[in-house]
């Protein structure tokens, strides 16, 4: 039986286009060319003939804000594909059921507490976890019928909750020296990513990754009943702490370091089966090339419309609100 | 003498521990047809969760190849029985090939991708149920009684001995009906134990061999088709009339109401 893989093709060719153009766009512009000799450079230890600038620009800022972005957008989409198969619900989403809120409020701890960057991972992957299990341990035991209600009403409630914490933990917070950081970083912003941060990104959210790539056979079971699961001879408990602590780990990864960036997690595995169909060991990879891509191209043109970066949850918030309306619109129809 | 691979001994269940129905004691060996029936709300589906495993007997017991079912992983029971519930729903939208292969995912290694094996046992399970012309399209796009027959076969696609369906009959047409009906009768011949549920007691007399007959506060009667498939039993247990008749061929047909009904 041939395979056909057209979708990582070309979704993997255009993530090279647009990470080029994203390293090339801003007020120090790099050509194709440029890029081409500072790599090459790179790999053979010889000399670019660049200005020095062109070197920082490339290696410093925006090499690594692009590849954060890369990251961060393929980790949410990961993230959501694995809680959307545990939650049996197409809607859920990180941000959706807590784990986001749950994250940025372990993170927004780490910030007040003054912890390093290793800290407020910790805290963020343990707040998202605590936000998950309350949302299941709520939204199961609600007497209702419709099981999916029952989980978007709990998400709504432990989201809520946590925003009202969120808000108290603002008010303690240092409001010249600390506020803003806080605030800034709610709506997420790639403006402040290190070089040396992206190897903590890419360890947590590489450890997040690897289960969801273990069970991405056995997920595909999570379509099915408790009652059917049980009777294939599938461990429903292992099969759902995988996806779970996978897409916390992963989730936490992304938001201590760039904050929260709402809707991807909830928008692209639904893009992602659209194209690919359902089955979870190719909606994963197609989800994440494809966060990938929306977060890069989101940076982008986050840092060039306006004079002020806009912050990128506020466009994906702007892209995955209508996206939403018409999922919505076409679930009625099926 | 027929090896039992299912035995139920005085059995006593029903949900949260609080017996609703009982006791049932019986033995399903290859090529048996049992039929379940009894009105709505009788424990049906609770006698077939119990028999899976997946609820605790109240009292009594229910062993597969002579382990009771609660000291079986969830793997080895895989072995033993396969399960088709009533209007199974999916969650995401696959194509029926892909759901059918869903059957073969506790005998596939846990981190592994299905192999020719699984394949050309989903492949046989899509054919014996005529699904091949609809097996690459998607679930949302299928009729509901396609659906029904893509849940039977991924049950048969998990290659177990027995099967348990909870109402396989109910949402499909005449034809469907039948159609299920022969399949099941034709699946025992080739050596599988089977138990189903349904409301209609004409089912049995399609594809049967042994009745449970369960009713409203009283023990559900276990027997067989001539014995329990007849006006009186059927009568008590669900509280209206009940006559048979002939058909012009000589076939028996249960018809329930009229006049003079309780």
């Amino acid at each position: 039986m041939p395979r056909t893989r057209t979708a990582e093709l070309i979704l993997v060719l255009a993530l090279a286009v647009a990470a080029a153009v994203a390293v090339g766009l801003g007020r120090f512009p790099l050509t194709l060319a440029d890029i081409v000799r500072l790599v090459g450079a790179a790999i053979t230890g010889g000399d670019h003939g660049l200005p020095a600038a062109a070197d920082t620009v490339f290696w410093q800022i925006r090499g690594p804000r692009v590849l954060a972005a890369a990251m961060v957008g393929a980790a949410l989409a990961a993230s959501g594909v694995a809680l959307q198969s545990v939650f049996r619900n197409p809607l859920a989403a990180p941000d959706l059921l807590g784990v986001s809120a749950g994250a940025a409020l372990g993170a927004v701890v780490g910030i007040l507490l003054g912890w390093t960057l290793a800290g407020t991972q910790v805290a963020a992957f343990a707040g998202g976890l605590v936000a998950v299990a309350a949302v299941w341990a709520v939204g199961t035991r609600l007497p209702l019928r419709d099981r999916i209600l029952s989980l978007v009403l709990a998400g709504i409630a432990i989201g809520s909750l946590l925003g009202a914490l969120l808000a108290l933990v603002k008010m303690l917070a240092d409001p010249y020296a600390q506020l803003p950081t806080i605030t800034f970083w709610l709506l997420g912003s790639f403006a402040s990513v290190a070089p040396a941060d992206l190897a903590w990104l890419a360890a947590v959210g590489l450890l997040g990754i690897l289960p969801l790539v273990a069970v991405r056979w056995q997920a595909d079971a999570l379509t099915l009943s408790d009652d059917e699961v049980r009777v294939l001879g599938v461990s429903l408990v292992a099969l759902r702490a995988a996806l779970i602590v996978g897409a916390t780990l992963a989730t936490a990864a992304a938001v201590a370091l760039t904050g929260i960036i709402g809707w991807v997690g909830l928008i692209v595995p639904h893009a992602a089966r659209m194209l690919v169909g359902a089955r979870f060991s190719r909606v994963l990879p197609v989800a994440m090339l494809l966060g990938a891509l929306l977060m890069v191209v989101i940076d982008t043109l986050g840092r060039s419309i306006a004079p002020v970066e806009v912050p990128p949850g506020v466009l994906t918030a702007l892209v995955g609100a209508p996206a939403l309306f018409l999922l919505m619109v076409r679930r009625r129809d099926d | 003498m027929t090896e039992s691979l299912l035995e139920v001994d005085r059995l006593r269940f029903g949900p949260a521990g609080v017996a609703l129905s009982g006791p049932v004691s019986l033995r399903l060996g290859r090529g048996t047809v049992l039929v379940v029936l009894g009105p709505n709300g009788v424990g049906k589906t609770t006698l077939f969760r119990t028999i899976l495993g997946l609820l605790q007997p109240v009292a009594g017991s229910v062993a597969w190849h002579g382990t009771p079912a609660r000291d079986l992983s969830p793997r080895d029971l895989s072995r033993f029985v396969a399960y088709v519930p009533q209007s199974p729903g999916v969650a995401f939208d696959f194509t029926v090939e892909q759901y059918v292969l869903l059957g073969r995912l506790g005998l596939m290694g846990a981190l592994n991708a299905p192999g020719r094996e699984d394949r050309c046992a989903a492949s046989a399970a899509i054919d014996r149920l005529g699904l091949d012309p609809v097996r690459g399209r998607l679930l949302s796009r299928v009729s509901g009684g396609e659906r029904q027959l893509a849940a039977l076969a991924r049950g048969l696609a998990q290659g177990s001995s027995a099967l348990v369906l909870d109402e396989p009959a109910a949402s499909l047409d005449l034809g469907n009906q039948v159609r299920v009906l022969d399949l099941l009768a034709g699946l025992a011949r080739d050596g599988l134990a089977i138990a189903y549920s349904t409301h209609d007691p004409n089912h049995a007399l399609i594809a049967g061999n042994e009745v449970l007959l369960m009713s409203q506060g009283g023990e559900p009667l276990h027997g067989g088709v001539e014995a329990l498939i007849e006006p009186g039993a059927l009568s008590r247990a669900y509280g209206i009339r009940v006559e048979a008749a002939l058909t012009a061929s000589g076939r028996p047909v249960i018809s329930a109401g009229g006049r003079g009904s309780r």
